[in-house]
């Protein structure tokens, strides 16, 4: 238990939002590099929302 | 204990069809959450299983008893409401006896089993008392403990801790958990609290639109959503959502880095010969920054390791606030 930070960044015109640790430090407008983990990702189709 | 069985159910209220067509199979002693938002029929659902809601169609069965058309005191359950729902005027002792005196259990009995519930709940010395000098939690406590008195075989709660605050949340929360635990008995819980429901359930029936969207355990409708709705329902902060095409490879990609990298990973789908170039949905439930942001701007790029096949871009911070996990 503990406290983090949520951010969200924009990427593109994509606005996405991040968890970071209470040790990372962020202020707006700081230029970040991001990871996505792809292990945890869900493919929908578009349209009916149905997991692929 | 009981097991429930509920088949084909149907709920209207005139024109509005709330629960539709509903099959639902809850194992004995199991703790099932029905989750969703409001209006979803979660709530509506619980009063057909408690007998206070007339039903339009299809059965219920406890065990293998049919209670589609029984009398809710004849269902052998025990309700906890949002609201409490405590006589003011009678004593925290009388409130918890009441449906015991009313159906004629000896005062002996009637006895054993206040004192047996309220030491489990842990209000014993609050039995003198009349609600109006309860705490919140304390009067959530004592109207679990009447439910409890009626030796029932399957509990009903109806957002039990709504009305509380986020410290007594979680306190009685653990006790919920803890009481589950000592009974063994049949629990269904509704909730529109994800963290209630993730924390308490052997399983989870999300709900929209009076059709479950995914019934599963808590860690599989988190990590493998059933579909767009579930995923983008349970997690805070939400899921990101990024639109492209599926495509198998890096190869011949024109939708962008971002897109570009995530099809990449490996991740078939057993239709994807089929199509291949139909539009997709991506959802990404944890994002991470990396302390490096040394990548070219403008473009990203991806970067497979032993475990991840991930993506970098620069990107910018355009909010942060703090939060708080537990």
């Amino acid at each position: 238990m503990g406290s983090d930070i949520l951010a969200w960044s924009d990427f593109e015109g994509i606005t996405l939002s991040h968890r970071l640790s209470q040790e990372e430090h962020c202020e707006t407008g700081e230029p970040v590099s991001v990871t996505a983990d792809v292990a945890k990702a869900s493919f929908f189709e578009d349209g009916t929302g149905a997991r692929l | 204990m009981s097991s429930v069985a509920i088949e084909n159910l149907d709920i209207r209220y005139g024109n509005v069809h709330v629960v539709k067509s509903l099959d639902l199979q809850i194992k004995d002693g199991e703790f099932l959450v029905l989750l969703g938002p409001s209006g979803c029929g979660k709530s509506t659902l619980l009063n057909a299983i408690g007998g206070l809601t007339d039903v339009s169609g299809g059965t219920l069965h406890f065990n293998d008893r049919d209670v589609t058309w029984t009398d809710p005191k004849d269902r052998g359950i025990g309700m906890v409401f949002q609201s409490y729902a405590l006589y003011p005027t009678m004593t925290v002792e009388r409130n918890m006896s009441f449906g015991l005196r009313i159906a004629g259990v000896p005062r002996p009995e009637i006895e054993k089993k206040v004192k047996w519930a309220s030491e489990l709940l842990q209000i014993t010395q609050l039995l003198d008392r009349k609600p109006s000098a309860l705490s919140g939690g304390q009067r959530q406590r004592v109207a679990i403990g009447r439910a409890l008195v009626r030796d029932a075989d399957i509990f009903l709660f109806d957002e039990p801790l709504s009305n509380l605050d986020a410290k007594l949340r979680a306190e009685l929360r653990l006790e919920i958990k803890k009481l589950h635990k000592a009974l063994g008995s049949t629990m269904i819980y509704v909730t529109h609290d994800q963290i209630e429901a993730l924390t308490l359930a052997d399983r989870i029936a999300v709900m929209k639109d009076g059709i479950i969207q995914q019934l599963d355990t808590p860690l599989n409708v988190y990590n493998k959503p059933a579909n767009e709705f579930v995923g983008t329902f349970l997690g805070s902060p939400a899921m990101n959502k990024i639109a492209g095409a599926f495509l198998p490879k890096m190869t011949a990609l024109s939708s962008g880095p971002v897109r570009s990298a995530l099809m990449s990973t490996g991740i078939r789908s057993p239709e994807r010969s089929k199509t291949a170039r139909r539009q997709r949905l991506v959802c990404v439930r944890s994002i991470c920054t990396l302390p490096t942001p040394e990548m070219p701007h403008g473009r990203g790029r991806s970067l497979s390791s032993s475990r991840w096949e991930a993506i970098f871009w620069p990107g910018r911070i355009s909010r942060a606030l703090p939060s708080r996990t537990g």
